[in-house]
């Protein structure tokens, strides 16, 4: 099957990592290559960075951060891709030669620095790793897609909104709880 | 005022109208316990946001690594010296990797050459640094470099296919099938005839390479039927087809 563009949107907007996952095995080898012929770092800090890209074009995507977009996805996840393979490069501590960093100059427009993860964080991320449903679900779809509770509400198939509510307050207690709060 | 979980969120992702979101700035100003719960709501969605991101990772890291496996190792290894063994002894290595492949394999890869650079030397005072680089580049049989290349002019110059042309031509070197008869059916489909004819040969050279022996076939047959650069190689490959 050939995805287009909006068909790709869409499976993101739905949650879905079909349209994602096309994405990725459809342009992967060619950012690699791309890369290795101008970098001479190892293959696997490419390949994260692009998976960066892909992460960081899926949230763009679901919160409306390209809407309106001119050019395709494919140039917009390079542009991301190139973004990211920076921020891995910087933070390995690579030694850019002259070519290189004019290179970069001209590729990358505006450089977002690489926040870790705070003590809070990371537990919460943990919590992801352990939770069942319905939470797992819920908070999905309120945090990780944007969704708002009467979608989720409708989505999961509950009576009402404040059914869904009901339910997402349940979740945040039992987060509260492994916080510690 | 207490905000709900929504509006909180909905902020922190600058989805709030202006003037919502000067209102609750204003009283985070005066409310810590509203400067507290909002930086745990940062928290919760940055903790979700790394959960959830690290299994897609994991997801797209299976992938990789089935991709890898379903490549198999002696196939690579022979592929690689081959590949040497020709550049250093012509035929020889040719030979000896066409004695491993599927006869749609080997046909195609009697057949299968790149197609000259017919673009840059009459325009080559007009052309920008990403063109020159592109043909460079494919000149150079650096065909993931030019393969780029030639994707970004295609959103530079619509108007011309050749772009696209090229692009199939790397595509061919670099085992993408799809990408290459999705390039080609583009350029067979686009009002740039240049690239026509030759479009047509290579998509059928990349259907026949995909396993799509049939669609390669009719191709073949309707190449063979008209008078034009491939009707002989095409007729030799329909008779080897039947």
């Amino acid at each position: 099957m050939n995805w287009t563009d909006a068909d790709i949107v869409q499976s993101i907007l739905k949650g879905d990592e079909a349209g994602l996952v096309y994405l990725y095995k459809s342009h992967r080898a060619e950012f690699l290559g791309w890369a290795s012929k101008r970098f001479q770092v190892d293959a696997d800090l490419v390949s994260d960075a692009f998976q960066d890209a892909i992460m960081a074009l899926r949230f763009n995507v679901v919160h409306g951060k390209v809407d309106g977009i001119s050019s395709t996805l494919k140039t917009y996840l390079f542009a991301i891709g190139k973004n990211q393979l920076l921020n891995r490069l910087k933070k390995s501590k690579y030694e850019f030669s002259a070519e290189e960093t004019i290179l970069l100059e001209r590729l990358v427009s505006t450089i977002e620095p690489v926040q870790e993860l705070t003590d809070r964080q990371l537990k919460v991320k943990m919590f992801v790793q352990q939770i069942e449903e319905p939470c797992r679900s819920i908070l999905r779809m309120f945090y990780y897609l944007g969704y708002s509770m009467d979608v989720i509400a409708s989505r999961l198939d509950y009576k009402s909104e404040d059914v869904a509510k009901t339910i997402k307050s349940r979740c945040i207690r039992k987060l509260r709880s492994a916080l510690s709060i | 005022m207490e905000y709900s979980e929504q509006h909180m969120r909905d902020y922190l992702l600058g989805k709030l109208s202006p003037a919502d979101r000067r209102k609750l700035e204003e009283e985070l100003e005066s409310d810590p316990s509203l400067s507290e719960a909002l930086q745990l709501q940062r928290d919760i969605m940055i903790g979700i946001q790394a959960g959830f991101d690290d299994q897609l990772r994991e997801k797209l890291q299976q992938i990789d690594n089935l991709q890898e496996k379903e490549k198999p190792a002696a196939r690579r290894i022979l592929w690689q010296w081959a590949s040497a063994a020709a550049v250093l002894l012509g035929t020889l290595g040719v030979y000896i990797y066409m004695n491993q492949t599927s006869p749609d394999e080997r046909l195609f890869l009697s057949y299968f050459q790149d197609y000259p650079n017919v673009v840059q030397p009459v325009q080559r005072d007009q052309e920008a640094p990403s063109q020159l680089e592109a043909f460079t580049a494919y000149q150079n049989r650096e065909y993931e470099e030019a393969f780029l290349a030639f994707t970004n002019q295609e959103a530079e110059l619509p108007e011309v296919d050749y772009p696209t042309f090229y692009k199939g031509i790397c595509a061919l070197h670099l085992d993408d099938w799809t990408a290459a008869i999705e390039a080609f059916e583009k350029v067979r489909a686009g009002a740039d005839n240049r690239f026509e004819e030759a479009a047509t040969w290579y998509v059928a050279l990349a259907y026949l390479r995909a396993g799509n022996r049939d669609r390669a076939h009719l191709i073949f047959e309707s190449i063979a039927e008209q008078s034009g650069s491939f009707q002989e190689d095409a007729k030799a490959i329909v008779e080897q087809l039947q």
